[in-house]
C-alpha cells in the first residue's frame, strides 16, 4: 500500500501547500506594494513639510543675500538623515546656497520653480522642488533630494520577513495538509486496495472499510453495495450455469438415446428387409422354375392361358413391386443410418481446399451433368476448416439437389462459390431450377420432408444430413429462392485460418 | 571606448565654456545696488500700525539722492506680489511725515539729530548708510561687513516708532541699542 500511496497523498498535500503558498505570496506582494506606496506617501508629505519649513526660513536669507543665514536654514536638514542634498536657487536660477551633496555640479542648473515631487525608485532617490517665497512673492527655488536607502532597507526587511513567514507557513501547511489529506486519501486508498483485491482474487465477498464522511462514505457504501450486487449476481449466474450444464448433459444423453434408437431401429429393420429381399429373389426363381416346368405340361387351352397370365404378367409384376419397395426401403434405412452416423461420427478439423473439393464433387457427377445438359461453374471457394468427407457430402448433396430440381426445358446453370463472411466463410450453390415455394422453405431441412416428388425421387433425409454436418462445424445453412427462378443454398464454415476445432454438440 | 569618450569630454568642455561665459557676464552687484534692493525688501518684513496693506507705501529719499534711476529700476524689478512702493525724493524734512520709509541720505549727516527727532515719534522706518545710524536712534543702518552690505536694526527705535519688525528680518540683522552720543 505504501508503494503506491504517494500519488494521491502527494497530490492532495501539494494542492494544499500550493494554495497556501500562492495565497501567502500574493498577500505579501500586495502588502509590500502597499508598504512602498504608503512609504512614498509618507515620505512625500514629510519632505514637503520639511521643504516648506526650510523654504520659509531661507526666504529672508535669500532676499537679503545672506548666505550664512541660508546655510543655517539648510542646516536644519541635518535632522533629516535621508536628505542628502539640498540647494537654494535665486529667482534668476543662480545657485545661492547648498547643503550636503547639493554643491555638486549636477545640481548647478535650477529646477523648475513649480512645486514638484519625483520618485526615482530604481535610481534610489526622491526629489522635491519647492518654491521659496513670502506668501505669494516668489524669491527662489529650493531643491531637496532624499535617498531611498531607508525604503530599500525596509523592503529588504519585508522580503526577509516574507521569506521567513512563507517558509515557516509552508512547513506548517505541509504538516497540516499531510495530516488533513488522510481524511480523504485513507478511505480512497482503502477503496483502491479493495478493488485490487477483488480483481486479483475474484472474491466479491470482500468489503471496503467504511471511512471518511459525506460523499466519500457514500462512495464506499455505493462500492460495497455494488460488490454485494455483483456477488449476488455471480452466485445466481453460477447456479444458472450449473443448471444449464445439467440440462445440456441431459439433452446430450437424450440425443444419444435418440441416435441409438434410430440406429437400432434401422439396424433391426434391416434383418426382415434382407429376408424380404432374399425370399423375393427365391420367389422369382421359383416362378421361373415353375414356368419352365409348366412348358412341358399339356393343359387345357383356357387353363394354359390363365396360367400364362399369372406366370408371365401378374407374378412378375408383383415381384417387381416387392423388389422396388424393398430397394426403396433399403435406401431409406441406409440414409437413416447415415444421418445417425453423421450425428455420432467424430469430425476432423483439417484445412480443406474447398475449391478442389468442389471440383472433385462436380467430377463425380459428371455423367449426371451431361445427361441434364447443365452447365456447372466452380468459382473461388476459400479454404475452410473441417472434415473432408463430411464437407464432400454437403457439396455432393447440394449439387445433387440442384441437378435434380432443374427446370425442365430450360438450360440448367449451377454455380458454386464462396467468400469471407464476418469471421467465417460463406459458400453457396446456386441454380436456376424450379426454386422452392415460400411455404416450404421453413421445413426444408427437416427429416422426411420432400418437395416436388413429381420431379425427383429422394428420401427427404439429404438436407437434414447436410444441416447436421454444417451445424456440427459451427456453421449455419439457409436457402434463398424465388419460386420458378432458382434457389441458392448458403452455408457458412470456419475459415481455414481458424484454429479452433469445430464439431460442437450434435 | 575612446570613441565613446570623445563626445562626453566634448560636452564637458562646452559645459565649462558656458559656465565661464555665464560667470563672466554676471558681475557682482555694486554696494549701491544692494542697498537699493534691501531698501525695497525691508517693506516686506515690517508692519506699520496705521497703514492699509493694499495702499502703496511711500518711500522717501531725504536729501541728495545717491541712487538716481537705480532705485526706480529696483522697485520695478522686484518679485511679483511685492508690496507697492511709491518712491519720493525731497530735501525738506517736513515731507518725511507722509512717508512710511525714509532713506536718510549721506547729505543729511549734519542735521541727523534733527531728522531723527522729526521721524522718531512717527511710524516711520528710517534707513540710512550713515555710520552708526541705528545706534543714534535710526531703525535700520547699513554697514559693510567684509565688503558685503549687512544691516543693523535698533529694535528699541522700531518699537518706539510703533513698527512691527519680523523676527525673520531680525535674525539677519545685527541688533543694536540706542547709545548716548559719543560727544
Amino acid at each position: 500500500m505504501a508503494a503506491r500511496a504517494p500519488s494521491l497523498r502527494r497530490r492532495l498535500t501539494l494542492l494544499s501547500v500550493l494554495t497556501s503558498a500562492s495565497t501567502l505570496l500574493l498577500a505579501s506582494a500586495w502588502f509590500t506594494a502597499y508598504a512602498v506606496h504608503a512609504y512614498r506617501g509618507t515620505l512625500a508629505r514629510h519632505l514637503a513639510t520639511t521643504a516648506d519649513m526650510v523654504a520659509f526660513a531661507a526666504a529672508p536669507a535669500l532676499e537679503f543675500r545672506d548666505e550664512r543665514a541660508a546655510g543655517e536654514a539648510l542646516a536644519a536638514l541635518r535632522a533629516e538623515p535621508q536628505v542628502t542634498a539640498a540647494r537654494i536657487y535665486a529667482l534668476d536660477g543662480e545657485p545661492f546656497a547648498s547643503y550636503g551633496e547639493g554643491g555638486d555640479a549636477r545640481f548647478a542648473a535650477a529646477p523648475p520653480a513649480a512645486r514638484r515631487e519625483r520618485m526615482d525608485f530604481w535610481g534610489g532617490s526622491f526629489e522635491v522642488t519647492q518654491r521659496i517665497g513670502d506668501g505669494r512673492r516668489p524669491l527662489g527655488t529650493l531643491y531637496l533630494r532624499a535617498e531611498l536607502s531607508a525604503l530599500r532597507r525596509r523592503l529588504v526587511r519585508y522580503a526577509q520577513i516574507t521569506a521567513a513567514v512563507v517558509s515557516s507557513s509552508l512547513v506548517a501547511a505541509l504538516a497540516i495538509a499531510w495530516v488533513l489529506q488522510r481524511e480523504i486519501s485513507v478511505p480512497v486508498l482503502a477503496l483502491v486496495d479493495t478493488t485490487r483485491r477483488v480483481a486479483a482474487t475474484r472474491d466479491f465477498g470482500v468489503r471496503a472499510p467504511a471511512g471518511g464522511g459525506g460523499e466519500l462514505a457514500e462512495l464506499v457504501d455505493g462500492f460495497n453495495e455494488m460488490l454485494a450486487q455483483v456477488e449476488r449476481r455471480d452466485e445466481r449466474l453460477r447456479a444458472v450455469n450449473r443448471e444449464l450444464r445439467q440440462r445440456t448433459e441431459e439433452l446430450a444423453r437424450k440425443n444419444e438415446e435418440v441416435e441409438a434408437f434410430v440406429y437400432i431401429v434401422s439396424h433391426d429393420l434391416r434383418a426382415p428387409l434382407v429376408n424380404l429381399q432374399g425370399f423375393g429373389r427365391e420367389l422369382r426363381l421359383s416362378c421361373e422354375a415353375l414356368t419352365t416346368l409348366l412348358d412341358g405340361v399339356p393343359l387345357a387351352p383356357a387353363t394354359a392361358a390363365a396360367v400364362r397370365v399369372i406366370l408371365d404378367a401378374e407374378l412378375p409384376d408383383a415381384l417387381r413391386y416387392i423388389s422396388a419397395s424393398t430397394a426403396k426401403f433399403e435406401r431409406l434405412i441406409n440414409a437413416l443410418l447415415e444421418l445417425s452416423r453423421t450425428g455420432r461420427r467424430e469430425l476432423r478439423a483439417d484445412a480443406i481446399d474447398m475449391q478442389a473439393l468442389a471440383a472433385a464433387t462436380v467430377d463425380s457427377v459428371r455423367q449426371q451433368i451431361e445427361r441434364c445438359g447443365a452447365q456447372v461453374v466452380v468459382g473461388a471457394l476459400p479454404p475452410a476448416r473441417g472434415d473432408e468427407t463430411a464437407l464432400g457430402q454437403v457439396l455432393g448433396n447440394l449439387l445433387g439437389n440442384a441437378l435434380r430440381y432443374l427446370q425442365p426445358g430450360r438450360p440448367g446453370r449451377i454455380e458454386l462459390g464462396g467468400e469471407r463472411w464476418d469471421e467465417m466463410n460463406r459458400y453457396f450453390v446456386r441454380d436456376n431450377g424450379v426454386g422452392i415455394a415460400e411455404s416450404a422453405q421453413r421445413k426444408l431441412f427437416q427429416v422426411f420432408q420432400r418437395f416436388r416428388p413429381d420431379l425427383a425421387d429422394g428420401d427427404g433425409i439429404g438436407l437434414a444430413t447436410v444441416k447436421r454436418i454444417v451445424e456440427r462445424h459451427g456453421g449455419r445453412i439457409w436457402a434463398e429462392s424465388v419460386e420458378g427462378a432458382g434457389a441458392t443454398f448458403y452455408f457458412t464454415l470456419p475459415s481455414a485460418a481458424t484454429t479452433t476445432a469445430s464439431g460442437g454438440a450434435p | 571606448v575612446a570613441v565613446l569618450k570623445a563626445p562626453r569630454s566634448l560636452a564637458l568642455v562646452s559645459l565649462l565654456a558656458v559656465a565661464i561665459t555665464a560667470g563672466g557676464a554676471r558681475r557682482a552687484p555694486t554696494e549701491r545696488e544692494v542697498e537699493a534692493a534691501f531698501l525695497c525688501s525691508f517693506a516686506e518684513y515690517v508692519e506699520w500700525p496705521d497703514h492699509r496693506p493694499e495702499a502703496a507705501l511711500a518711500l522717501l529719499v531725504l536729501g541728495d539722492d545717491p541712487f538716481g534711476a537705480l532705485l526706480d529700476e529696483t522697485v520695478a524689478s522686484r518679485p511679483q506680489h511685492s508690496k507697492p512702493l511709491d518712491v519720493r525724493r525731497s530735501r525738506r524734512l517736513e515731507d518725511a511725515g507722509g512717508a512710511q520709509i525714509v532713506y536718510v541720505s549721506d547729505s543729511e549727516k549734519g542735521r541727523l539729530d534733527e531728522v531723527l527727532a522729526a521721524t522718531g515719534r512717527a511710524s516711520i522706518l528710517t534707513v540710512s548708510g550713515l555710520p552708526g545710524f541705528a545706534r543714534r536712534g535710526g531703525v535700520v543702518g547699513f554697514v559693510l561687513e567684509q565688503r558685503r552690505v549687512r544691516f543693523e536694526i535698533n529694535q528699541g527705535a522700531a518699537e518706539r516708532a510703533g513698527l512691527r519688525v519680523s523676527s525673520r528680518l531680525l535674525n539677519l540683522a545685527r541688533i543694536v541699542e540706542t547709545a548716548p552720543p559719543e560727544r
